[in-house]
């Protein structure tokens, strides 16, 4: 993620848009927002700041204000709502001055012949017939959400992580990507050893990946003490079963009742980057719990059954 | 399900592919070769296919190379195999479709893996259309 700072650093002034996905779907890599803000501010002051927040919406409290960034977008389904809908946040100075981009109906205040005045934020942006039952699926998924407390939430998802990383690390033929959940320091931190300067946008992914290597034997010292994951992966973990492919690793698991996502997650930049032919992935939610981590391990004993030498 | 999908047989074919490897240096006279690459773009599967088809439009030698899941490969594996064991003519591979894939893997795969039994075959076809797009061969004699 340093090398982030780098290519603002770089570019300056030049930067108009810094859009960076808040968690990874690929890899589980969180993003330290803050951080991203804060360089914006010492490097690159024009720019705005937008998060893809569908991965972080359903694991963690959105302090959209807090953090300072100018657009965050989430997914409805992500967040235990329906499919269909999802949502934009745009800050409130950036949303006054924006004018529609796809024009329909109760999106106007007066049309005569020769002018059009758009309505107020947020019906100017509300072209056509209103998707009414995604928006309440969503609201009642947001209540829910609420009630249940998005502090206790992100706990339970972060432990989750945490005890799935513990488990699955101890398996010889599992290679776990993205950061190590236990490592004893932010990414950004210890992303400077020896790394030099990168000119890519997509290097923060990498930054972590390196950590996820570099940190191993850090963890493995405190993997007696039970500690919680710091922020620096939420909602997933990923892996390479060595020598089965992800959609193998994932049909045997199918069978034995275990939901995981195989390939390349939409994310084949950074599969090609680093040679990674494909990926399993699991998810968390919270409705699941240890056993269901437990189940996975023991999924993955069926996959070395059906597929070991 | 699973335990059909990765029967015995198409563990073998994965493990142990048969015709794996580059294609041949030397060609007979009026043979003609053509390699291909086809993937799946949202799994990561790979193949580069290479056939020899002689003047009657029989494939008379195949061969693969690749990376990808175990159905993909044992599935290029037996289709390989089957194509150069039966000598078969461009013209009836062709007319091949899923059904004839599940049939050779001798198990149905189901709408999520159907892609990647189809991957091979896909390669076979492409392989046939760019010897067909060579106006001097092939259209004739495989009438």
């Amino acid at each position: 993620m340093k090398d982030l700072e780098a290519v603002l650093e770089g570019l300056g002034e030049q930067v108009g848009l810094i859009a960076l996905c808040g968690v990874s779907n690929a890899t589980g890599a969180e993003l330290d927002i803050e951080k991203v803000v804060e360089w914006k501010n010492k490097w690159a002051r024009r720019a705005r700041v937008l998060i893809d927040g569908a991965q972080l919406a359903p694991h963690k409290k959105i302090n959209f204000g807090a953090w300072g960034v100018d657009f965050l977008c989430y997914s409805g389904h992500k967040m235990y709502g329906p499919m269909g809908i999802g949502g934009l946040l745009v800050r409130r100075e950036i949303v006054e001055g924006l004018q529609p981009f796809m024009v329909g109906g109760g999106m106007i205040s007066e049309v005569s012949l020769k002018k059009t005045e758009y309505a107020d934020v947020p019906d100017r942006f509300d072209a056509g017939t209103p998707n009414v039952a995604g928006a309440v699926g969503l609201s009642a998924a947001c209540d829910y959400l609420e009630k249940l407390g998005m502090n206790e939430v992100e706990k339970h998802g972060r432990e989750l992580v945490s005890y799935a990383w513990d488990k699955l690390s101890n398996l010889e033929k599992v290679k776990l990507v993205g950061p190590d959940p236990k490592s004893d320091a932010p990414a950004y931190v210890k992303a400077t050893a020896g790394k030099r300067i990168s000119k890519q946008i997509s290097a923060y992914a990498q930054t972590s990946l390196a950590l996820g290597r570099a940190s191993k034997a850090s963890a493995d010292r405190q993997n007696s003490k039970s500690q919680i994951a710091k922020a620096n992966r939420l909602g997933s973990v990923a892996f390479i079963y060595k020598g089965v492919h992800a959609h193998d690793v994932a049909q045997v698991l199918d069978a034995e009742g275990i939901a995981v996502r195989s390939g390349h997650h939409c994310t084949m930049p950074l599969h090609s980057k680093f040679n990674w032919v494909a990926t399993t992935r699991a998810s968390f939610g919270i409705y699941n719990d240890r056993d269901d981590v437990d189940a996975l391990v023991a999924g993955l004993a069926k996959v070395e059954k059906t597929f070991g030498r | 399900m699973v335990d059909d999908l990765y029967q015995e047989e198409i563990l073998d074919h994965y493990k142990n592919p048969r015709n794996f490897g580059p294609p041949p240096r030397k060609f007979r006279k009026g043979e003609k070769s053509v390699a291909v690459r086809e993937s799946n773009a949202s799994c990561g599967d790979m193949v580069e296919l290479w056939l020899v088809v002689d003047g009657e439009g029989k494939v008379v030698d195949i061969g693969f190379r690749g990376v990808g899941c175990a159905i993909s490969m044992a599935a290029a594996s037996m289709l390989t195999e089957k194509i150069k064991n039966e000598k078969l003519k461009m013209k009836s591979i062709e007319e091949w479709g899923e059904a004839e894939m599940e049939e050779l893997l001798g198990t149905r795969v189901g709408a999520a893996r159907i892609k990647c039994v189809m991957l091979p075959l896909k390669a076979v076809k492409k392989a046939i259309e760019e010897i067909r797009n060579n106006e001097s061969f092939g259209k004739a004699q495989d009438k």
